[in-house]
């Protein structure tokens, strides 16, 4: 590690922590539907929207018709972007001239977006027009968010109801959170992003010439298209000579803008952040990379201010940080470290004044190893999935770790909304393996949880796995699907592991290597986003119903505090346990075997 | 394809309906 890699991360943490507390108490206000600073200007329009949408902002629902009006919500989403997609050559905004989009990619991407995964098997700047990425992609940014927000914040309200029916209203829940809490954060996030240079235009694409053309070899091909062979099979090339280059433009900035911080990471070009007209200065990166975890940290306060403790908040913050910290740290040195592989080639990956040393393949020099590093724990710690550096560059450890984050079930930040009831999923959990030590009936924030509840708790802890693992195991029975991969051996597991670890989170982000944009993956990990998007919403749900009609019970000296440092070496245990029991032998087969070929001479 | 999608996202439909029928039955009666 060298010490400005460390005061990155050190700087990092502290901005992101000494935000927490205002914009956590802000959100709480929002949902609890108390005046903010905000109110005056966001106020009206949110009572034109009932109004427009004839929702009676005052009816409260039942969590039956809470997931009813959810899912309805997001089906619709679906339905919309895979018609915007399967359309936008005869819809306007498509200065390219793009056609439409394959049904399979289409579905792919409708799901990706609606469930907030944004796996992307199609290349932004090559696929899409720009109506379909503002009114398809952006919009399902900030709705999908809200709707992660939305579910937490009916599950927050059955732990401080008592003796009730009905948990809030969706539609108020979710125009809410949007109006009040996402699109004020865009937009002040878009403006200082294309304040950094990130492109903000509806223009069409700009042909410029290179300042010293460049030779390439292209193969010859046949009138059909076809690649010429030569006697040995080798495909036959001639020198090209370039001049000129495309640069892609866009209404990216506030595209980036929700999509870092909606925990979204659908990128408006195809190397996502790692593009300079996405992600041009280190600002900007750090920008970025703040607004990623953001607003799942500062949910950890709404939770503990709506609960009327904000200890139990801060709790939850500790234990996401005890794993995040050393897996970060750990990520970093990894990559600092390099590959012993190169040292006898010569390849100087010692840090020095002029160069970051370490593994930098795949990496940006603007950007560095720490500024790369921190920023795949963090994308993959919350399910945003946005890269700055190809994580199919990584050292097999350096990569391990993104993996790995992303199977402890997206609960160490998680999703906007969906990270945090993830998170407190597992507190169900660790309450109830607590209860079953000292014979006590479990207790959280005053409700008892009783086998309904854990039963819904395990169904959200164990679908992802299930997806995870059934997947991976199907794609490499597959062979069409395993010969899709970018290298072979240990290390083209780890890209279908990674595929479907990315999916069956809704994290999105992709290890690269993996040719994923065909029928198979498409609709594959179509199938991975929805189940664990939507087959975990509903357990949540449910036990949000259950709580709310339950009596608070009275703290008693048998009480477990949930608030104290034990209560959170345990919740950290549980997630731990949970990850490696569940993953570790997946992992054995992909970076530690790769690790292991790595240092054996 | 256009075809085979349709059914897969109805599929999908039905199947998280059904989940939501079910998680309804597990709380018993009330």
């Amino acid at each position: 590690m060298t010490l400005p890699g460390a005061l990155q991360i050190l700087l990092y943490l502290a901005v992101l922590v000494a935000l927490v507390r205002p914009l956590g108490a802000y959100m709480a206000r929002v949902y609890q539907g108390e005046r903010t600073w905000l109110t005056p200007v966001t106020g009206s329009i949110e009572r034109l929207v009932y109004r427009v949408s004839a929702v009676d902002p005052n009816a409260e629902q039942t969590w039956k018709q809470y997931s009813l009006a959810a899912l309805a919500f997001n089906v619709l989403g679906v339905v919309v972007v895979y018609v915007l997609q399967r359309c936008q050559a005869w819809l306007p905004l498509n200065p390219q001239a793009l056609a439409n989009v394959t049904p399979d990619s289409a579905f792919n991407t409708a799901v990706s977006f609606a469930t907030n995964t944004n796996w992307q098997g199609y290349g932004g700047e090559t696929t899409l027009s720009y109506l379909t990425q503002m009114l398809g992609l952006a919009v399902q940014n900030f709705v999908s968010a809200a709707t992660g927000m939305a579910v937490l914040v009916a599950l927050i309200r059955g732990f401080v109801r008592r003796e009730s029916a009905y948990v809030g209203n969706f539609w108020v829940d979710l125009t809410r959170g949007t109006l009040h809490i996402l699109l004020p954060l865009s937009i002040v996030l878009a403006i200082a992003l294309a304040s950094q240079g990130v492109v903000q235009s509806f223009a069409p694409y700009r042909s410029v010439d290179l300042l010293e053309p460049v030779t390439v070899r292209v193969p010859v091909t046949d009138a059909g298209g076809r690649a010429i062979l030569d006697a040995r099979g080798a495909p036959v090339t001639q020198a090209q000579v370039i001049t000129q280059q495309t640069l892609p433009l866009g209404p990216a900035a506030s595209q980036v803008a929700i999509k870092q911080l909606g925990t979204n990471g659908g990128g408006f070009f195809n190397v996502n952040s790692a593009h300079p007209f996405e992600n041009p200065t280190p600002f900007s990166n750090f920008l970025e990379m703040l607004a990623i975890l953001l607003v799942p940290a500062a949910l950890c306060y709404t939770f503990g201010r709506m609960v009327g403790d904000t200890r139990q908040g801060w709790s939850v913050l500790a234990a996401m940080l005890v794993i995040f910290v050393p897996l970060a740290i750990g990520g970093y040195a990894a990559e600092q470290s390099g590959n012993p592989r190169l040292g006898p080639a010569l390849v100087d990956q010692a840090a020095s004044d002029s160069h970051a040393g370490g593994n930098m393949e795949g990496k940006e020099v603007r950007f560095g190893i720490a500024g790369s590093t921190l920023w795949a724990s963090a994308t993959t710690a919350a399910s945003n999935g946005s890269v700055n550096s190809m994580h199919d560059s990584f050292t097999p450890l350096g990569g391990a770790v993104p993996l790995w984050l992303m199977q402890l079930g997206e609960v160490v930040f998680g999703g906007v909304g969906s990270g945090l009831y993830g998170m407190l999923m597992f507190a169900i959990v660790a309450v109830f393996i607590a209860g079953l030590m000292v014979g006590r009936t479990p207790e959280y924030l005053g409700k008892k949880i009783e086998a309904y509840e854990v039963k819904m708790a395990s169904l959200v802890l164990l679908i992802p796995c299930f997806v995870v693992l059934l997947g991976t195991a199907a794609a490499c029975m597959v062979p069409d699907a395993a010969a899709r991969v970018g290298n072979p051996g240990a290390h083209g597991f780890s890209e279908i592991l990674y595929a479907f670890s990315s999916a069956g989170n809704n994290n999105g982000s992709a290890f690269g290597g993996l040719s994923a944009n065909d029928p198979f993956y498409n609709l594959a990990l179509g199938v991975a986003m929805w189940l664990s998007r939507y087959w975990l919403m509903l357990p949540v749900l449910a036990i949000a119903g259950s709580l709310a009609a339950k009596r608070k019970v009275a703290i008693t000296s048998g009480t477990l505090p949930t608030h104290t440092p034990l209560f959170v070496a345990m919740l950290v245990g549980i997630v731990l346990l949970v990850g490696a029991l569940t993953f570790v032998p997946a992992l054995a087969l992909g970076p530690v075997v790769e690790h292991l070929q790595m240092v054996t001479p | 394809m256009e075809f085979e999608v349709a059914v897969l996202t109805i599929v999908l439909c039905g199947a998280t309906y059904g989940l939501y029928w079910l998680i309804d039955r597990l709380r018993g009666p009330k």
